[in-house]
């Protein structure tokens, strides 16, 4: 426009010269401003494309990995445990190994090739390792080149998920040495045979394509250059017009002037479209290796790559998963081709072409398989991290969850659920749950459950589903009292009878026991295992309630809490993270290690950005976590969680705490043993009553997930200040219950009202 | 606030566990009690040789100043043998050469709860929270750590 007002002001003061010359001025400035036009255009276009590829080179999904498989001496896992690891990572089984991502099985052991992986510490893992095993047990792992022993090694982490750039494109993307010859030969033979020696545009292969085209009475051929279809596929649509054709030649133009064509073709391998999973496009051939056979570029067999090359004339209408037949000719026609401008000789193509497609088995890997423990990463990145960096940066993180045991979790909870509504006469599906796995030592979550549809990305329970927590607030109740071993000891005489508790706005509270009785003195540990109600009233109003506030607080619960007097029977409403992490420090003998899933992150070159360092905090007093750890135990040995003796062999020590909320709406159970803490709920979205307590429900999953992991039985470590008493027996549930000791603080004995027949009578003989 | 340094370092040679490559030392369980459960330490169990061949490749990159990669290391090791005081010790020594002073306190005092009666372990560890209490100007709290000290040289 502002061109134009130019052109005319400058022609009216022309005119006054001389009037011959008029039509030649006119011409020449419209000419010259044509030429300006087109070469701002040309600038704009240029500008355009050249943006395009520099952004598209750039922009790259963050990649989220599990933890990797780690391979010691000395770790239980047999011969075919590992195979079916092998496999999960589409590793190869082999007579002899000639390249990464391949095993060979003997007897009594693997030989592996792992593939090539940038860790953290920067460690490679060596060309090939010997795993051998003995009686369930890794028994050595040797470095086959050097024949050194490797006391630990590890198979490289499953890619768990990504987060993706805003266009919704799925990218691997691969460097231009490690692309197969065989690949750029292929897509060069198929695609543009000339593309190594034209400007960006083929005029003779557009006349071929068009002659082509006329012979079979129908489009054929393309005619595109590799450099065309690289920018038809930056500016994606599907309109055909003759002024998108022309600026897709001069775009090409102009691309091959500023780039080389090294870096075209390295663009287009990793830029072609070449698929659809879900709303998710597959671009590049790194991309499309692993989502149709679950392997990196560089392992693909030759016809597998030409099976890659036949898609991209047709994604879907080649799609080898759809359409076989279609897909099988397609590659032998890449085969041919490639055969007939000399690129391998006609026997190696015939033999290539009679071979399987070879495909992978599809798996949703671009849609995560675990979307719920994704949310969890995806949450602790947002702490750290721009969401503009996570879906552009090509940022690598690794997270600390272990794929064999959320499997094992997914599939045990899932069973589970179903026999407790058979059991139950349920309607199938109404019930939901969610469940978390801890590592006790630091805080790693190790698998993740937010419900029981949990491929489907859906209300994450685990992280967002706020329940009251019932009985599982008592041992942080109990701990507090035993912090003041002054007054309260294990065998303390409580008193479990009918109380009423005025409530700050003035009403008036009558918490009531489970079985609507009263079990009038009991010792403090029958009051916790058996989940007393009336007589932790009484104890938590005595200690107060802003104390037990303190308590939750310091375990790790980080809100605030109104000091309500029916927090003490757990009105409280938490997550099961919450839950998770409180327990953790109860667990962890008072340390508190904050609940995470990341354990580094990576830049897209394979530097470290961020390590997430072990970190633990003394967060609730150790004598005290002590002795309620200990009653933990005792739970599961004659209280509440006793029936767990039904799903574990004699002997194995665990501890945990069942909790039931009004009418059975909520089912939970925390628990642990020497290495894990698991917390399970059960209930319903709709918040309607459950036949399910604690023990009936949420710990029957607890069960089903801990017998996954080989639980270890639970060694409680007893410090200086710990001491014990003789044998004695208490009474407890009406009975007498025998127990080889009872620890307590040192300098704080409990007294004796509270034995049984059978206990010495001279308290002092029965201590130590 | 460096005074603490040259000991320091001097003490670290020392080490938590004896010489580098021994197997680290036993975790002592508190008596045989039902429920609370003591079982057979884990010295000479099947995992040592891994958590062995941990602590020399950590002690390695420690020596070469990679300490992020020793901690990463220990870390590892942890994993494997989570109730092992001897590597809290070494984690709790690598975050005092890191000058992590708050973390070097906190995962000695773990360790230590998780000692009942080595005693040469237990004074490494209030050793380095003398030092690291110390670093932090935690005056008090350092000299009932070296009290600490006194008080199993004593006993001994």
């Amino acid at each position: 426009m502002s061109s134009k007002k130019r052109g005319k002001k400058s022609g009216t003061r022309r005119r006054t010269r001389t009037a011959r010359s008029v039509p030649f001025l006119w011409l020449l400035q419209l000419a010259i401003i044509l030429v300006l036009m087109a070469a701002g255009y040309l600038l704009w276009l240029d500008h355009r494309i050249t943006t395009e590829f520099e952004g598209r080179r750039w922009s790259l999904p963050a990649l989220v990995y599990s933890r990797p498989y780690d391979l010691y001496i000395g770790r239980p896992l047999n011969r075919s445990g590992l195979e079916r690891e092998l496999q999960a990572l589409n590793y190869r089984q082999v007579a002899a190994l000639d390249g990464r991502g391949q095993y060979h099985a003997g007897s009594n052991r693997l030989d592996i090739n792992p593939r090539p992986f940038t860790y953290w510490d920067g460690k490679a893992p060596p060309d090939t390792i010997r795993v051998e095993f003995e009686d369930g047990h890794i028994s050595n792992i040797t470095d086959n080149r050097t024949g050194g022993l490797l006391a630990v090694t590890r198979l490289e982490p499953t890619l768990i998920g990504k987060i993706y750039p805003r266009q919704n494109e799925d990218r691997v993307l691969v460097r231009y040495d490690n692309v197969p010859q065989f690949l750029k030969d292929a897509i060069v033979a198929v695609e543009d045979r000339h593309f190594f020696a034209h400007p960006g545009v083929d005029l003779r292969g557009m006349a071929r394509a068009l002659l082509a085209d006329i012979r079979a009475g129908a489009l054929v051929q393309g005619g595109s250059t590799l450099t065309q279809q690289l920018v038809k596929n930056f500016f994606f649509s599907r309109e055909r017009s003759f002024v998108r054709k022309v600026n897709e030649i001069l775009m090409a133009l102009l691309l091959e002037r500023r780039y080389s064509k090294r870096e075209i073709l390295a663009a287009y391998i990793n830029e072609v479209y070449l698929g659809q999973n879900g709303a998710r496009g597959i671009h590049g051939f790194g991309t499309a290796a692993e989502f149709y056979f679950g392997k990196p570029l560089d392992e693909l067999a030759p016809e597998q790559l030409a099976l890659l090359v036949g898609l991209v004339r047709g994604a879907s209408y080649y799609n080898p998963r759809s359409h076989p037949g279609r897909a099988l000719a397609r590659r032998n026609l890449v085969l041919r081709e490639m055969a007939e401008q000399g690129y391998l000789d006609h026997e190696r193509a015939r033999r290539l072409q009679s071979r399987p497609p070879g495909l992978g088995r599809e798996r949703g890997w671009s849609q995560t398989p675990y979307p719920a423990y994704l949310d969890l990463v995806r949450r602790e990145l947002l702490r750290d991290y721009r969401m503009e960096d996570l879906r552009s940066k090509g940022l690598r993180i690794f997270t600390t969850l272990d794929p064999v045991r959320q499997e094992a979790v997914q599939d045990a909870v899932r069973r589970r659920l179903g026999q407790l509504e058979q059991q139950h006469n349920l309607p199938q599906g109404q019930l939901e749950t969610a469940a978390l796995v801890v590592d006790v030592s630091n805080g790693e979550v190790e698998a993740l459950i937010g419900g029981r549809h949990d491929m489907i990305e859906s209300f994450n329970r685990a992280l967002e589903a706020r329940r009251p927590i019932g009985s599982l607030i008592k041992p942080f109740i109990y701990l507090t009292a035993l912090n003041q071993p002054d007054s309260y000891n294990l065998l303390s005489r409580l008193d479990d009878s009918t109380v009423t508790v005025l409530e700050p706005d003035g009403k008036k509270w009558r918490p009531d026991n489970y079985e609507h009785e009263e079990h009038g003195p009991v010792t403090l540990l029958e009051a916790l295992t058996r989940s007393y109600n009336l007589a932790t009233v009484r104890l938590g109003m005595q200690l107060g309630v802003d104390k037990i506030v303190a308590t939750l607080h310091a375990a790790g619960l980080e809100e605030d809490i109104d000091p309500y007097p029916s927090l003490l029977l757990g009105s409280l409403e938490l997550t099961p993270l919450q839950v998770a992490q409180i327990y953790q420090t109860l667990a962890n003998g008072g340390y508190r290690a904050p609940l995470k899933a990341i354990r580094d992150v990576l830049d897209r070159d394979g530097q470290p950005l961020q390590r997430k360092q072990l970190e633990v905090q003394q967060a609730l007093p150790p004598d005290a976590d002590f002795l309620t750890e200990y009653l933990l135990t005792k739970v599961v040995a004659d209280g509440t969680g006793r029936e767990l003796h039904n799903d574990f062999p004699d002997g194995l020590h665990l501890a945990g705490k069942t909790g039931t909320t009004n009418d059975s709406r909520d089912s939970w159970f925390a628990g642990f043993d020497d290495r894990y803490l698991a917390v399970t709920w059960l209930g319903r979205d709709d918040d309607k009553p459950t036949p399910f307590t604690g023990a009936g429900g949420a710990m029957q999953l607890w069960a089903a997930i801990m017998q996954q992991g080989h639980p270890r039985s639970l060694k409680l470590v007893d410090s200086d200040h710990i001491d014990w008493t003789r044998a004695v027996a208490v009474h407890y549930g009406g009975a007498c219950l025998p127990l080889d000791a009872v620890p307590y603080i040192k300098g704080h004995p409990p007294g004796t009202g509270m034995l049984c027949g059978g206990s010495p009578f001279n308290p002092m003989e029965w201590f130590r | 606030m460096r005074r603490g340094l040259p000991y320091l370092l001097l003490f670290l040679l020392a080490g938590c566990a004896g010489t580098p490559g021994r197997a680290p030392s036993p975790v002592r369980e508190g008596p045989e009690q039902e429920g609370a459960g003591a079982a057979s330490s884990e010295q000479g169990g099947a995992e040592n040789s891994a958590v062995i061949a941990l602590l020399n490749s950590a002690d390695r990159e420690r020596a070469a100043g990679r300490r992020d990669n020793a901690a990463a290391m220990l870390e590892q090791a942890l994993n494997l043998e989570p109730k092992n005081a001897a590597l809290w010790c070494r984690l709790a020594l690598l975050r005092l050469q890191q000058e992590n002073w708050q973390q070097a306190a906190v995962l000695a005092h773990k360790s230590n709860s998780l000692i009942r009666n080595n005693n040469a372990l237990k004074r490494r560890n209030w050793r380095v929270i003398a030092v690291a209490q110390r670093q932090m100007g935690n005056t008090a709290a350092a000299a009932a750590a070296e009290a600490e000290i006194e008080k199993l040289v004593n006993g001994k």
